[in-house]
């Protein structure tokens, strides 16, 4: 017989069950349980948010300074001001930039070569492509190609080759149109910028000039490609059909999905294996809610019984016991995930606090134990950029993955309690009601 | 009279490693609607097993129990919870509450279980806990009551579904004589103002003397006494 208030009464009753054991003098188990969610959401969301951070910081270089979302490789020499103010007017296209990779040789005063890509580009970049500059993050000097030969370059380049804003550094290529007529040059350039991406690749090897600059290194005949930066980069496959219908299929623009597959695919494989291991804390989760609600069943073996005896079916008294694990898992899963978000968000401080923390703690026993033995202070700091390329701890908060977790943490906890309450019809209540 | 229960032929033989142990030796009885029933026996004697059977908690080795016409002994788990909620009222020795009710609540939970709505149950489990003198204690949790007074609660609690069979093991057992007395006394009120079927287990022979009908069970058979 459905009775349609059975669903109120089990609440009523599991609710009670839930909140009594905070009253109890020994912690309750479901407190516990819901501790350990709480814990598992928390350490799942932290990482992954941190592991995101790094990853789409990776992406947005990479797409923003370097590769573009799309790409024409035009069969032209000359810059093409009615191409570009076509894409232009294509309503997903953010900006549009001309430019030419060469590959060449740079040397400072006082150190060897070192290998560098050139990119050439035009003299007004600033307002062609905004977002580059400001990923490319000039920290001396400025992005400023309006001289002829002067290039601006990457702070680990700057710093292998000892140069500074104002330095001069040389440049060498291979100029020419066939092998026979190919002769070195070497032209003398003004560092009028350095850049600090955060992205080591680019800071080590990437150098900035303009077309009129770079002529003199090249053979003349380099092609120019056209990079495309969108305004929403996933709708690419649209926006080339697009450019497609305005500059014919003849030279075809190609998606940032398909020239960085290999690298994007990594990066996920490799966040698809964390989640994996991590995803392991909610097993061990849902052993220990598995357990501490097989001893709630068995410390309230009593209570189950005299529910039977007074009009509850076997059915009903289960679903007690799993919305007591309903109510861990989404208790201890929303803890988890307020706090998890918290120490997101707030990551940078924290580890700024956990440095100065470990320093004033060693400086502590430093002069505790000073009358004994000497030891020499240094500073701690967590992500010292002497350690590290990166001083900031990057983090991106995904909502669905949020919702993941959640509701990672929220299915184990209910399996956990499906499987416990199935002792519930292990005992009859005559054997329990007789014998206590 | 009509009769609210028939008892043909039951035996209960509990199989405990190597030996059998028959409690329950060919009960035969039949009891009429609105009598109170008294049941003595020495301990160990099956009076526990012989309210468990009817009440549909434990199963018959053979035989059959009818209650309102209705084969207990027979009954599915669906029919038993349905049989539980609406036709037997039970009464433990060792006053069985829930610890982590309040007194109200423990009366009104099998109304509310039974698709009671649970406005409805709470007034009903309040008249009732007035009537058996509780109505001061209302929002007390049991371990905050005396035993006399929980085992009021329980009465009460038989009572909210409004079965017409009552079924009490060893009511008073646990209780002293003061207390006892109450308890007996707002019981057998009950019974007689609601018109309700009793069969009362107990040890205490002034007790078993206010049945309207007595009886005795030794060596697994009931006699009249
Ligand atoms: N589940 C069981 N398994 C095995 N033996 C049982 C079981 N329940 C009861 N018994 C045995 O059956 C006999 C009768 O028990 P029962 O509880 O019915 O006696 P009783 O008359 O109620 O005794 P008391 O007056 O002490 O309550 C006892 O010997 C008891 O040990
Ligand atoms: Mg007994």
């Amino acid at each position: 017989m459905l009775k349609k208030n059975k669903i109120e009464w089990i609440i009523f009753v599991a609710l009670r069950y839930f909140k009594a054991g905070k009253r109890d003098r020994s912690i309750s188990t479901a407190f516990f349980s819901a501790v350990g969610i709480s814990v598992g959401v928390l350490a799942m969301i932290t990482i992954i948010s941190i592991m995101n951070g790094f990853q789409i910081g990776f992406i947005d270089d990479i797409l923003e300074i370097n590769s573009y979302h799309i790409r024409i490789r035009s069969g032209e020499m000359e810059v093409d001001n009615t191409l570009i103010e076509n894409i232009k007017s294509i309503e997903n296209v953010k900006s549009i930039l001309p430019f030419i990779d060469l590959q060449t040789l740079v040397k400072g005063s006082y150190s060897d070569f070192k290998a560098c890509k050139i990119r050439s580009v035009p003299v007004n970049t600033e307002t062609q492509d905004p977002d580059l500059l400001r990923y490319l993050n000039v920290t001396r000097g400025e992005f400023n190609l309006k001289k002829v030969n002067t290039i601006v370059i990457g702070s680990e380049l700057a710093a292998s080759l000892g140069a500074d804003v104002g330095d001069t550094v040389s440049l060498a290529s291979m100029a020419g149109d066939s092998f026979r007529s190919l002769a070195p040059v070497d032209i003398q350039f003004t560092v009028e910028g350095i850049f600090k991406s955060g992205y080591y690749e680019y800071d080590s090897t990437m150098g900035f000039t303009s077309f009129q600059s770079s002529k003199g290194l090249t053979s003349g005949k380099e092609t120019l490609t056209y990079g495309i930066k969108l305004k929403d980069r996933y709708k690419d496959a649209e926006t080339i059909r697009d450019i497609s219908s305005i500059i014919g299929a003849g030279n075809c623009p190609v998606s940032w999905r398909e020239y960085n597959r290999s690298f994007f695919g990594a990066l996920r494989m490799e966040k698809i294996s964390m989640m994996l291991i991590v995803g392991l804390i909610f097993l061990v989760v849902g052993v220990n809610i598995k357990h501490s609600l097989d001893r709630s069943v068995y410390k309230r073996r009593q209570d189950i019984a005299l529910l039977r005896s007074v009009g509850a079916s076997p059915g009903a008294v289960k679903t007690i016991f799993v919305t007591e694990g309903l109510l861990i898992g989404f208790s201890g899963g929303l803890i988890g995930v307020i706090s998890g978000l918290f120490i997101s968000v707030n990551i940078n401080n924290i580890f700024a606090f956990a440095g100065w923390a470990a320093d004033t703690l060693s400086r502590l026993i430093g002069r505790i134990l000073s009358p004994f033995v000497n030891i020499p202070s240094y500073g701690f700091s967590v992500f010292s950029p002497s350690y590290f390329y990166l001083n900031k701890v990057p983090v991106k908060i995904l909502f669905h993955e949020v919702l993941l977790i959640f509701f990672f943490a929220f299915t184990a906890s209910v399996c956990a309690a499906y499987s416990a309450a199935g002792k519930v019809t292990e005992f009859t209540p005559s054997e329990i009601l007789h014998y206590e | 009279m009509s009769k609210i229960i028939e008892i043909a032929g039951l035996h209960k033989v509990y199989r405990t490693g190597a030996e059998d142990l028959s409690v329950l030796n060919d009960i035969n009885v039949s009891i009429a609607k609105n009598c109170s029933l008294t049941i003595t026996g020495h301990s160990g004697s099956g009076k526990s097993t012989l309210l468990n059977l009817i009440s549909g908690l434990d199963f018959p080795t053979a035989g059959s129990i009818e209650v309102n016409g209705q084969r207990v002994d027979s009954m599915n788990e669906v029919e038993l919870t349905t049989y539980r909620s609406f036709y037997v009222g039970l009464i433990f020795q060792f006053h069985y509450l829930l610890n982590d009710f309040t007194a109200l609540e423990n009366v009104m939970l099998p109304g509310y279980m039974s698709g009671q709505k649970r406005g409805f149950a709470e007034e009903r489990a309040f008249e009732l806990l007035k009537e058996v003198g509780l109505e001061e204690r209302l929002d007390h949790y049991p371990l905050q009551m005396s035993g006399g007074e929980r085992q009021r609660v329980a009465v009460a609690r038989a009572l909210i579904n409004d079965p017409d069979l009552i079924l009490a093991d060893e009511p008073t057992g646990n209780l002293d004589e003061k207390n006892s007395k109450m308890v007996e006394d707002i019981l057998f009120a009950l019974i007689e103002n609601h018109q309700k079927t009793m069969l009362l287990v107990t040890h205490d022979l002034n007790l078993a003397e206010r049945g309207t009908r007595q009886m005795q069970l030794e060596h697994g058979e009931l006699f009249e006494l």
